[in-house]
Order: structure tokens, then C-alpha cells, then sequence
């Protein structure tokens, strides 16, 4: 057997840079060595801002990240969530969070209550229940308080930051840790008979190692280029064909939030960055006119970049391992691709061989790796189901064939109001709620425990006393958050006396 | 738009199951149109599913509103922080199972993994010694964990040893206070509906031997393994594991306690199955589980009544039954609960949590008059996770071993297994790998714990516990020991907890007594 002693990772931009650091943090007196080749295109390829949910950010603790130096550097600003535009009407706006809503009661979720209340009261949107979603709709922000009884505690943020940027601090990072950096052109990877790579041939020469990371990007020098490894292809799923970037500068306060806007024949991402806006348009060739984006963004120099939406079956096969968009294509919703990097990373160091070459390691993360993307495919496939647009791009995106375990998460929250958690599954049940919520899927029932419950609020049960008083409760604590919200200061504000106290 | 609700709900049968789903239900349904009627007949004994159990079902009690001191006394309960197995993967082995994890997590990786690396270098104790559950088992300890997570004291939860008839009768006052109506009586016959479309076979009316016919919208078989409703009349079908578990038959007698009391449960392995010990305060309960084909019901008998520790205090019950599960546990307007849906033997003390999680998912998913067939649907894929992650764990047990002095060890320890559980084997055997899961029983540190304990000790570990050398590893490793010594040692004893929370003052004339802590749907307590 052969000891695992050097790992090579090709691609030195985000991906390449993420897994970088993540390795040496865990690896750092482990006796293994680390090498990154930097490729002309890794820019290019991550040519996007980064948003990073409160779920991977914890990864940022784990390594001994400071926030503030990570925002500083990277242009960073915090996210609260994701406002959606014009989705499930033209007119609609809601804001979905990383936070939970209201308040749980006996283990009986918020949502209940308030889906009992509906049915004889007008309640105010969904959104407004959660803190983090009024802060979000006033371009307001501060920290959480690790104080339980406080409604403060109740935030939960991410951040966006801009990618090269991030690349090259985290590059810093694991330049510091003992990670090699080389560049070169890419010319070959040789493999022996059992298609293991051995090396990688470069315009500067060759590099040698053990075990072979592919952070390519699509391109997938490795995982496809040399062991041919095809995408699952969902492009049956996903009408998209295309992403165009390009920057704005900010018009007026910085949005706690970014932002996805239903258009006519494609929706726009908005990230916001310290002074600008990254913005990404998400399109489908057939139902698009490419002249339309000198309209929505004239006079701006754009990037258009061809997708394939799918993920390998094979991530890891004999000695490569693939992340990023080597590995597979999603779509930036409230979760996007570094998301799943991070979360993938971390099952990777578990099943990391002390041989080269361990087959049910690789098949283990292989089945990790696939449950992530299936889950994610159903969810984001959520938003184009509901959607409201009336465009034949639209119509298409809702006529796609429904998997079964979609139809039925739908089907039981239309009824019963209720997401069933899935193992593996990134996605928590909350945010499944809140997007559920949002685009207007009212379920016929709630959970007949609320009514088995009215005597905790002191009242007669069934009757419209019992309606009164968890009304009451209920618009008790949504004014609560509506003022702690208004009592906050703004991003922009609170943001630059953060980056300023963190410098001194 | 809404459906009728459910206004009739009819138990049928009145043991450990149908009183359980009688008192959440009554929990539930009190102050509501909806009636609730449970059928028992005295003249059918019920089968006491075991009287161990795991933690969870504070939680059942909690949200009942159940005091659980006044619980502990009207079941003659004991504390339980484990289960220890004796002659599992060699005669002569013994480990404790816990609640609660070992040591704490370093960088990311789980502590077995550091252990592993000493264990390698001959550097190390058991695992046990670096579990505080265990520790304090083995001094006889216990104390209600602290609430405050930074205390040592605070990583690990607690279960009861109980007799689970008076925990069934406790229940019966409860659910009737609650009004839950109890008809004594046999069912002769069951009428279904004619009708053809979507109700077509529906339950409409059990019909008692007095004549009295009970109608119902809704039929909750809890009428054991002969599965009255949920197979005799709707032949749903069962699926039979006896190739995985081969044990098919037990045989139970109390005896009289002698010495210290201890809180947890032993199963010690004998030559075609295994014999638990379930100490409660009166007595103890033991039993003898044995696969038919391999030793005869006399010689069950004999090593049952030659291995306890008192005289005992009944005539032994011989129990016969068949490991598997009903195909779909929600069948039309019929749902099983307990035996009639599954059965797996009491080795990890489960059948009352899989009550328990029939339960809670039944209220979760709760139907009304229209019967959506997807409230059945993710019902039976939930309830079939859970038979299924527990049935393989229990596999676990008899495959794990090195065991060649019977017929039937040499069955088990090569027999096929599932596909499910031979992968998990092989990740954990290769480099102490635990498959993650997040739903159902059993996550890693009990996974680690029977591996450990049964002698599958991993080739390789996870690469981070290379960036400790051995000596700093080893150092961090005794003081961890030490912390964990002096916490168990400082515990009361078992007995002085129990008299202390019982049979102290009732009415909380003694402001100092502890309370219990909340109870979570958690094994293990916090982590370190």
C-alpha cells in the first residue's frame, strides 16, 4: 500500500483556494504535502461574487478566519438573505432568510399557528415574523446577541464577498501553512494502466503527487479531460443555457440582503458588494434575445459564459476527486455552489485514505456528493415550479417532469403544512418553509396539536376567545420584531464602524 | 379547503402500545369533538414489550405532562444510563453501550479516532474509561446530568429500567381522566366498507362478541403480534428477517435483587441467543432469548433459571414471535402500532421507542376524513427507516463476532447481510469511518461503541489525529481520564439517587431537591 503523502489540487481560484485551505487546516502537522497549480483560467472561471450561508461560514470559525479581516479584504458585506422579485406575481417581494420564523411552541413549528390564524384572520406576510427578514427589508443589520431571551439573537447571517478576492486571501492562508503555489498551462496527465494519474505535465513542468484534486472549474481537466467522466445531465430539469455577469456600481444604501428578480424570459441575481453590485442573469438561449442585455445593462461590459446544469456521478474516481464546478452545476438561490463545496470538503477530509487509494471511501463520498446535489435539484427546482411568469420561458420552466420526491414534499406541505426533513439534506426544513411561504403555497391544514394548545395562551379552546388571544400573541410578536428591526442601524453604516474598529 | 376532521378513534387492544397511543391521543384530542375508544379484553394477556428503555420516552412523558418521580414510583423504576454486553464479540468480553458520547471532537474528527491512534502505539486504556456514562455504571453511580452544557457532568442522558404492565395501567387512569372510554371485550368480526372507490375495504365497525358493534373513522391496531386489523382482515403482509436475526423465541421470569443496584441493563450472550437483567426496584426482570432451531425451549429454560441472581418469583413465560415488519404499518384508515407492526427483539431496548416514534408520527401526519393517501405514504417510508436502522444495528451484534463455540454463532458470524450494513462495516473497519445519518436511532458514538466493544478495530484513522504526536495525544488522553474519574466518584450512588428523588419529601417541602432536566429526543446528552 501506498502512504497518501502529496496532494496536488489543479485550479487556483476559489474552489482550488477553498479546498487549499480547508486541507492544511486539517492537515497541518499531519506530514502531507499540498500543492496548487495556478491555471490561466482560474479567474475567468470565478468570475462571481461568493455568498457563503451561515451554514458554511461556521467552516470560517474552524480555520481562524476573522470576520472583519475576511470582509475587509474581500470587499465583503453581510447577508441576511434572499429577496425574491416578482416570482409567484409581478408585483411580489418576499424576503427569505437563513432564520427561523416566530416562534416554536412545544416543539410545534410557527408556521402552524400561523397558518391556523389565517384561515379567520388577515395576517400580515409570512416574512414579517422573522427578524432577520425586517432588518433585510430596510437595509438594516447588526450582529446576533448570544442572548437566548433576546428577539437579537434570532439573526443569522451569511456573507457576500467577491471571489478573486477571496481566492487570494485564502491563498494567503495556506501560502502561510506550507501550501505550494506553482502556475503553469495545463498540457497532460498521464496515467498509469489502472488510470491512476501519476503527474501533471505543465508548460513549467511536471508535478507529482499522490492524490489529484480537480478544481478546474467546467472544464474538468481531470475528472473528465483524463478519467471521462460525463456529467448527469439535468439539463431535462433546467431550461438555462447561459449566465451573463456583470457589475454595478451601488446606487444608494447597501442591501442586508441580494436579491433574484423573475424578468420576462430570465431572473438576475444581485450581490451586493462594498461599493457595487455583482449582478448575474440567468437565461436559456431559445426563449432569450442576447440584445435584451443591452437593455437591462447598458453601456456595461458583461461576461456570458455557456452552463451545463448536472453534477458527476463519479466525483471521486481512483485517485482524482473533484469540487466545485468540476464536480457540478447549481444555480446561486439561498444555498449556491460554495455551499456545497464547503459541506462536501468536510465529508472528504472524513473519508481522506491513509492509502492512495480506498474504492468504499471514494463510493461513500460518491453517495454524499449525490444526495447534496438531489436534494439541492429539488429545491431549486421548487422555484421555477411555482413560479407566476406567464412567458413561453416561464411555461417551459414549469412543464419540466417533477421528481416524485418533490411532488410529494409539495403535496404533504399543500396539506398538512409540513416539510419533512431528508438525511444529508442541506437544506433545513425552515428555509424550505419560508420559500414555501413565500411564493404563496397557503397550506389547507396545520397541525391539530396548535388546537389541543390554546390553554397555554389562557382561554377557552375552539372558540374565537382562543383565536383572540394567540392573535394577540402573535401581533405582539411581530410588532416586537418590526421595532427591534426599525431600532437597527443600517448595513452601510454598521458595516464601515465594523471595518473600522476591526483596523485600529 | 378542509376536510372533515376525525371524530371516532378506536384503540384496539390494551397493552404497553394501546395505552400509549390512548394517552398521547387523549393528550391531544381532550378538549376536541373528536372520541376516543380503546377494546381490550382481559381474557388476552399482553406481551410486557421489555422494560428497558432509552431515553426518548421522557419525552413521550414530558409532553404528556407526566411528573416523572410520581412515574418512577407507580412503575418501580430505576435509572439507566447503558447496556452492558457480556460475551458478545468473545466469551469473556464485556462493554457498555451508553448514553452519552466518548471524550469530544478535535478539529473536526470524532475522539475515536485519537484513541485509535494510541490504541495503535499501545498507548491507551478501553474506550470505556473515557466515557463518563460508563465510568460512573461501573461505581453504581448516577445523578440527573447538569443543564449547564460547559459541566462534565451535563454528556449523557438517561433512560428507566421499569415494569412496563404498571407502566401500561399508569397509563389507563391517565387516559381515562382524559376521556378515553375502555369497553372490555373480544372482537368476533370486522366490517368493511362495500363500497367501491377510494374508501372501498375501509374499516367501518369492530364487532364484539356481546354484540356491540363499535364504529370508528379511524382503527389503531394495537392488538400485537396477531395483528388483528392491520393483517387478519386487511392481509397487509409481512416481511420476515428470521435469516438476519435468528432468535424467535424467550423466555422471562423475575427474580428477587440482590447486591448493589446498578443503573444499566445487562445482555449477556449464551450459546444460541442471550439473557437480559433488568434490575427495578422490587426485583429484577430477566429473560432468555434464544433462536428454536438451535436449543430447545427445556435448555433455554435451564440456563435462564441456572444464570440468575435471586430465587425466582414466577413461573417462566415462554414467548414465541417472528423478527420483521409489517409491509406498511398504514394500511386504508388502519394504523399498527407495537407488535402488530414489527417486531425486534428488546437487545438495544427499542420496542417502546418504536412506539413512540409511531406516535408522534401518526399526530404529526394525522388524517382526516379523506384519508390522503400521502399522509400514509410518508408514515410507512418513516416507519420503515426506523425498523430498518435498528434492525441493522442489531445485526451488528450477532455478525460482529469471533464467537465459533455453537452451531449458531458460526450461522451468524457468516451469515449474509445486508448490503446497507456490510458497507458501513467495511468504511468503519477501514479507517473508523461511521456512515452519518441524522434520522432514526443509533448515530456514530453507538456505532462506535459495539464495533469497539466487538472487536472490529479500524486498520487506519482519520488523518487528522496525525497532527498530534502520541506523547501530547496520550497526555491530553489521562487528563481527560482523570476529569472523568473524579466527576463519576463524586456522583451519588444509584440507590441514594433513587431515594433521594422518590421517596424524599412529595410535595416539594425540600426546596433543595434537584429537578430533573428537560428531556430532548436525544441519546446521548450534550458533548463535551
Amino acid at each position: 500500500m501506498m502512504k497518501l503523502e502529496k496532494i496536488v489540487i489543479l485550479g487556483g481560484g476559489v474552489t482550488g483556494c477553498v479546498v487549499a485551505a480547508n486541507l492544511i487546516n486539517a492537515l497541518a502537522n499531519a506530514g502531507i504535502h499540498i500543492t496548487v497549480i495556478e491555471l490561466a483560467g482560474d479567474e475567468a472561471e470565478e468570475h462571481e461574487a461568493v455568498t457563503l450561508s451561515p451554514f458554511a461560514q461556521v467552516f470560517h470559525e474552524a480555520m481562524g478566519l476573522d470576520e472583519a479581516q475576511v470582509l475587509a479584504y474581500t470587499q465583503g458585506t453581510f447577508n441576511l438573505g434572499t429577496c425574491f422579485n416578482g416570482w409567484s406575481s409581478a408585483e411580489s417581494h418576499f424576503l427569505q432568510t437563513y432564520a427561523s420564523y416566530g416562534v416554536d411552541f412545544h416543539g410545534i413549528e410557527f408556521q402552524h399557528f400561523y397558518n391556523k390564524l389565517k384561515n379567520t384572520q388577515r395576517l400580515t406576510d409570512y416574512h414579517h415574523y422573522s427578524l432577520s427578514a425586517a432588518a433585510a427589508l430596510s437595509d438594516k443589520f447588526c450582529h446576533p446577541v448570544n442572548e437566548n431571551t433576546s428577539i437579537l439573537s434570532t439573526l443569522n447571517y451569511g456573507l457576500n464577498i467577491n471571489g478573486n478576492l477571496y481566492a487570494e486571501f485564502l491563498k494567503k492562508y495556506a501560502s502561510a501553512r506550507g501550501v505550494t503555489f506553482k502556475s503553469g498551462d495545463f498540457l497532460r496527465a498521464p496515467m498509469n494502466q489502472a488510470g491512476f494519474v501519476q503527474e501533471i505535465l505543465l508548460s513549467s513542468g511536471a508535478v507529482s503527487g499522490d492524490l489529484f484534486i480537480d478544481c478546474s472549474g467546467s472544464s474538468a481537466l481531470l475528472i473528465e479531460g483524463a478519467l471521462g467522466i460525463k456529467n448527469v445531465d439535468w439539463s431535462g430539469y433546467f431550461l438555462n443555457t447561459h449566465c451573463a455577469n456583470f457589475v454595478r456600481p451601488e446606487a444608494d444604501r447597501i442591501p442586508s440582503s441580494s436579491s433574484v428578480t423573475a424578468r420576462e424570459n430570465c431572473w438576475i441575481k444581485s450581490v451586493p458588494l462594498q461599493g457595487y453590485n455583482v449582478n448575474s442573469l440567468w437565461f436559456c438561449e431559445k426563449y432569450f434575445d442576447k440584445n435584451t442585455l443591452d437593455t437591462i445593462a447598458p453601456d456595461i461590459e458583461i461576461s456570458l459564459r455557456p452552463i451545463a446544469h448536472g453534477h458527476r456521478k463519479e466525483p471521486w474516481r481512483n485517485n482524482v476527486v473533484a469540487f466545485g464546478a468540476a464536480a457540478g452545476m447549481v444555480e446561486p438561490f439561498i444555498l449556491s455552489s460554495a455551499d456545497v463545496l464547503y459541506r462536501t470538503i468536510q465529508s472528504f477530509i472524513k473519508l481522506l485514505p491513509t492509502d492512495i487509494y480506498c474504492p468504499v471511501n471514494a463510493a461513500e463520498f460518491n453517495r454524499i456528493v449525490e444526495d447534496t446535489y438531489t436534494h439541492l435539484r429539488d429545491y431549486h427546482l421548487c422555484h421555477y415550479l411555482l413560479s407566476a411568469g406567464v412567458s413561453s420561458y416561464w411555461n417551459a420552466g414549469r412543464s419540466v417532469p417533477v421528481p416524485s420526491s418533490l411532488k410529494q414534499r409539495i403535496e404533504l406541505f399543500k396539506n398538512r403544512g409540513q416539510v419533512i426533513f431528508h438525511d444529508g439534506e442541506m437544506i433545513p426544513t425552515t428555509v424550505w418553509v419560508s420559500l414555501l411561504m413565500g411564493f404563496g403555497v397557503m397550506p389547507d391544514n396545520y397541525d391539530s396539536r396548535v388546537d389541543s394548545m390554546d390553554s397555554d395562551v389562557g382561554s377557552e379552546v375552539g372558540s374565537d376567545v382562543g383565536n383572540e388571544e394567540l392573535r394577540k400573541k402573535i401581533q405582539r410578536m411581530q410588532l416586537i420584531i418590526a421595532n427591534t428591526a426599525e431600532k437597527m442601524p443600517y448595513h452601510g453604516d454598521y458595516l464601515q464602524r465594523y471595518l473600522t474598529h476591526a483596523r485600529k | 379547503m378542509q376536510n372533515p376532521p376525525i371524530k371516532k378513534i378506536v384503540i384496539l387492544g390494551g397493552g404497553t402500545a394501546g395505552w400509549m397511543a390512548a394517552a398521547a391521543l387523549a393528550n391531544r384530542f381532550e378538549k376536541t369533538e373528536c372520541t376516543i375508544q380503546l377494546v381490550e379484553s382481559e381474557q388476552i394477556g399482553t406481551v410486557g414489550v421489555g422494560e428497558a428503555t432509552i431515553p426518548h420516552l421522557r419525552f413521550f412523558n414530558q409532553i404528556l405532562g407526566i411528573d416523572e418521580n410520581e412515574f418512577m414510583r407507580r412503575t418501580n423504576a430505576t435509572y439507566k444510563t447503558g447496556i452492558e454486553f457480556i460475551n458478545w464479540g468473545r466469551v469473556g468480553d464485556a462493554y457498555i453501550h451508553p448514553f452519552g458520547e466518548y471524550g469530544h471532537e478535535i478539529n473536526g474528527a470524532a475522539f475515536h479516532h485519537f484513541w485509535l491512534k494510541l490504541h495503535q502505539a499501545g498507548a491507551v486504556d478501553p474506550i470505556d474509561h473515557y466515557s463518563l456514562p460508563i465510568v460512573a455504571a461501573k461505581l453504581n453511580k448516577f445523578d440527573y446530568p447538569d443543564t449547564n452544557r460547559r459541566s462534565i457532568l451535563s454528556t449523557f442522558s438517561y433512560a428507566f429500567h421499569m415494569d412496563a404492565g404498571l407502566y401500561a395501567k399508569y397509563l389507563r387512569e391517565y387516559s381515562e381522566r382524559k376521556g378515553v372510554r375502555r369497553t372490555e371485550g373480544k372482537v368476533v368480526d370486522v366490517n368493511q366498507h362495500k363500497s367501491t372507490g377510494e374508501q372501498q375495504d375501509f374499516i367501518k365497525a369492530i364487532v364484539l362478541e356481546s354484540g356491540e358493534i363499535i364504529d370508528g373513522d379511524l382503527f389503531i391496531d394495537c392488538s400485537g403480534f396477531y395483528g388483528l386489523l392491520i393483517e387478519k382482515t386487511l392481509k397487509t403482509g409481512y416481511q420476515d428477517w428470521t435469516h438476519w436475526l435468528p432468535c424467535d423465541r424467550a423466555i422471562a421470569v423475575p427474580c428477587e435483587r440482590t447486591g448493589e443496584l446498578s443503573p444499566y441493563t445487562k445482555c449477556t450472550a449464551h450459546t444460541a441467543g442471550w439473557q437480559w437483567r433488568i434490575p427495578l426496584q422490587h426485583r429484577t426482570g430477566n429473560g432468555h432469548v434464544y433462536s428454536s432451531p438451535y436449543m430447545s425451549d427445556d435448555e433455554a429454560a435451564s440456563i435462564l433459571l441456572n444464570n440468575l441472581e435471586g430465587e425466582p418469583l414466577a413461573e417462566p413465560n415462554f414467548l414465541r414471535f417472528k423478527t420483521g415488519r409489517r409491509n406498511s404499518s398504514w394500511n386504508k384508515n388502519c394504523v399498527a402500532i407495537g407488535l402488530s407492526s414489527g417486531f425486534l427483539e428488546p437487545l438495544e431496548s427499542t420496542s417502546i421507542y418504536l412506539i413512540q416514534i409511531a406516535i408522534t408520527k401518526l399526530l404529526e401526519l394525522f388524517p382526516d376524513q379523506s384519508f390522503n393517501p400521502i399522509m400514509a405514504h410518508e408514515f410507512n417510508s418513516a416507519m420503515g427507516l426506523e425498523y430498518e436502522r435498528v434492525r441493522d444495528f442489531l445485526i451488528l451484534h450477532y455478525h460482529a463476532t469471533a464467537r465459533a463455540d455453537s452451531a449458531f454463532w458460526d450461522y451468524c458470524r457468516t451469515m449474509e447481510i445486508p448490503d446497507s450494513l456490510r458497507n458501513k462495516i467495511e468504511l468503519f473497519r477501514h479507517q473508523g469511518y461511521v456512515v452519518p445519518y441524522e434520522k432514526g436511532l443509533f448515530l456514530e458514538p453507538s456505532w462506535v461503541a459495539i464495533y469497539l466493544g466487538q472487536g472490529i478495530i479500524p486498520t487506519a484513522y482519520d488523518l487528522r489525529a496525525n497532527n498530534y504526536p502520541v506523547a501530547e495525544l496520550k497526555k491530553y488522553l489521562d487528563e481527560m481520564k482523570a476529569k472523568m474519574f473524579s466527576a463519576a466518584e463524586g456522583m451519588l450512588s444509584h440507590a441514594a439517587s433513587l431515594d433521594r428523588n422518590l421517596k424524599g419529601s412529595l410535595a416539594g417541602e425540600d426546596k433543595n431537591r434537584k429537578q430533573a432536566p428537560p428531556a430532548t429526543m436525544n441519546l446521548y446528552g450534550r458533548q463535551l
